[in-house]
């Protein structure tokens, strides 16, 4: 019996060596390790958020003495490809995951991968599904929404076409007649972009004919291409094009250049560097900004406060239902 | 049941269980413990713009030989970039990095730096030479075959009247200074006007770009690194169009392409980045496994114009694909 006592005591007391032992490492943390994954590095909008990502993240460092070592894979539109990088994070110790999803309606997988290795994830831009998102607890979105940014891209229409409606409703018939350039064909943002850059439209009493759209994948390459296109099928019958991203709205604008047409009633979404350049210059009706900063700091806030092992600053990130951070994002005319 | 079978379970049964602790636990054969190496990269840029087809091989390396990365950027783009580098290094060791891997801002100043300190990990220089003395191996642009192919190429396709302006913000680099002999030389003996215009301020680019144009003469610009060729270019078809100025330059990133594509920039020099990165990690894991220091390599030399740049090998170098 004094035995078996006495092996207990032992085992007793190694449990609250390695306990403490953990605890005390946990303490002396002097660096921690974001692997962040993309969808696409091409994608303008995305880029350039990691840019400013990146420049956050050397303040932060700087700021808290803590050496931040970030790792951008990616995900090269390909859901196996981020899985891999995903598996690759987590084998080599990573202390949070940052995660743009390619394909939104598979972010279990990477869930559940990150859950049993107990790293934080946070995803970002592409939102996975909600039942997902309350799998774990350690998950969190950090987006616009895409709702409101449709909303504000036919107000803005909506605040050109009553202030100059010449301009806008080109051949005066009381309608606007309208192409539309969409991103994914399964993207959540994509199909909510659309629907509600129309329906606001409506909702605002503009009459509206849809001549043409199509799917130009988030590309301003596509893009620029299906508008040239559509200049040679449509003529002069389009008289706005309303785009789901500035990207989009850059190829519609480089369609209209090679033609050699005026022709700048073009809308994006984002506001990208590239975007409200082309608005400053001229070349676009508009765009809604989604504060690209601001997303890249509360990615990293959040990556910080959690591989840290701290609480999150709601008084600066107001979490809404517990998970998501929103973005608050403008209309910009120039 | 009789005896036999009874044997026969209870020895299936063990087997089973044996079988069953064999391939679940280490208990009868361990597992080889695959080793992580820490390797650092740290690099001249304050980010990775002109550095993408780089990471790209480094993570294929990466992926294929067990590496942990860490790719370092400096803070800014101030006047102490030797010493932010020398402090970075000194971190890196610091927290682990078993190699480093090193695009010097000064050749000279670092090596400097770098034989004052006592560094027991591979040294591995990219980009440009680092004269350090205990410098393993490097894996570098042929910088004066790139200084002589952009000058056959002006040659070819420029008026001898045309005055050549080289465009650099600093030339601390070795392999810059190489370029640019071997381009001003070239150009010369070709008969050409070549001036060097060189300063460290913020926004030089543009000021030198402004009193060259205000001349109102053709003339051709040559940006002598990829972040003087992008300024260049960019100041040139914001300001004063490309109908006075030709703009030739070396180095890449997707801007540089899409300005070659729409001919906003004539041709740029390249060398192979992804071939850089997966070597430059194949040397570092070389230099921590085996005795002996891995051979050196120069990077083969590409012109790109719009011609040229989707013909099959330029492409896999300017977009490669892991």
């Amino acid at each position: 019996m004094k035995k078996i006592i006495g092996a207990g005591v032992l085992l007793a007391a190694a449990a609250i060596f390695w306990i403490y032992g953990r605890g005390s490492t946990q303490t002396q943390k002097t660096s921690i390790k974001v692997g962040i994954s993309i969808y696409r590095q091409d994608d303008t909008f995305i880029s350039s958020m990691m840019g400013s990502l990146e420049s956050y993240a050397k303040t932060l460092e700087q700021e808290k003495n803590i050496k931040i070592s970030i790792d951008i894979s990616d995900g090269n539109e390909n859901q196996n490809t981020q899985n891999e990088q995903v598996e690759r994070y987590i084998s080599l110790g990573y202390d949070v995951l940052c995660i743009n999803m390619v394909d939104r309606a598979e972010a279990a997988t990477v869930i559940d991968k990150a859950e049993a290795a107990d790293i934080p994830v946070i995803f970002f831009n592409r939102e996975p599904v909600e039942e997902d998102m309350y799998r774990w607890e350690k998950l969190y979105y950090i987006g616009s929404d895409a709702k409101e940014q449709a909303v504000l891209q036919g107000q803005m229409i909506l605040d050109a076409l009553a202030s100059r409606p010449e301009e806008i409703d080109i051949n005066q018939d009381g309608i606007l007649q309208y192409a539309m350039l969409e991103g994914e064909i399964r993207h959540q943002d994509s199909m909510v972009r659309t629907e509600w850059s129309v329906q606001s439209l409506k909702d605002g009493g503009a009459s509206l004919e849809k001549v043409t759209g199509g799917i130009a994948d988030w590309e301003r390459a596509q893009a620029s291409a299906m508008v040239e296109q559509w200049l040679t099928d449509y003529g002069d019958q389009i008289e706005i094009i309303i785009c789901n991203n500035d990207d989009m709205a850059l190829g519609a604008v480089d369609a209209m250049a090679r033609a050699g047409l005026d022709f700048h009633n073009i809308v994006g979404i984002d506001g990208t560097p590239a975007g409200i350049q082309a608005v400053d210059e001229g070349k676009m009706l508009g765009t809604v900004v989604s504060n690209l900063d601001l997303h890249a700091q509360a990615i990293m806030d959040f990556a910080y406060a959690m591989a840290m092992g701290q609480e999150i600053d709601i008084e600066k990130w107001p979490l809404i239902d517990g998970k998501y951070i929103r973005i608050p994002q403008e209309i910009y005319v120039g | 049941m009789n005896k036999p079978n009874k044997l026969f379970y209870i020895i299936g049964f063990i087997l089973l269980v044996l079988l069953f602790l064999m391939s679940t636990t280490d208990l009868f054969f361990q597992e080889r413990d695959v080793p992580v190496y820490a390797i650092s990269v740290i690099v001249d840029d304050t980010t990775d713009d002109f550095w993408l087809n780089y990471k790209k091989g480094m993570d294929q390396a990466a992926g294929e030989f067990n590496v942990d990365i860490s790719f370092v950027t400096l803070y800014d783009n101030s006047n102490e970039q030797n010493f932010q580098q020398t402090e970075l290094i000194r971190r890196e060791i610091e927290d682990g990095a078993q190699a480093l891997v090193i695009a010097a801002a000064d050749s000279q100043k670092l090596a400097e730096s770098l034989n004052e300190m006592v560094l027991d990990v591979p040294v591995i220089a990219i980009q440009t030479s680092l004269p350090y003395q205990e410098l393993d191996s490097s894996v570098l642009p042929d910088d004066s075959e790139m200084g002589q192919m952009l000058a056959d190429e002006i040659s070819e396709c420029q008026s001898r009247d045309e005055h050549v302006y080289i465009l650099a913000l600093q030339l601390t680099q070795d392999g810059l200074k190489e370029r640019c002999h071997q381009l001003e030389r070239a150009l010369t003996e070709a008969g050409f006007q070549v001036s060097l215009l060189t300063g460290e301020e913020p926004g030089i680019i543009e000021t030198l770009v402004q009193q060259v144009t205000e001349r109102q003469e053709k003339c051709v610009m040559v940006g002598l690194d990829a972040g003087s060729l992008l300024d260049t270019a960019s100041c040139v078809e914001a300001y004063y169009g490309n109908y006075l100025v030709s703009v030739y330059g070396f180095g890449y990133n997707a801007q540089i392409l899409s300005m070659v594509e729409s001919e906003k920039i004539n041709g740029t020099v390249i060398s192979d980045d992804y071939v850089m990165g997966y070597q430059s990690i194949e040397k570092a894991v070389a230099c921590l496994n085996m005795p002996g220091v891995p051979a050196s390599g120069r990077l083969n030399t590409y012109l790109v114009t719009k011609d040229l740049m989707y013909e099959d090998e330029l492409s896999r170098i300017l977009f490669p694909i892991s």
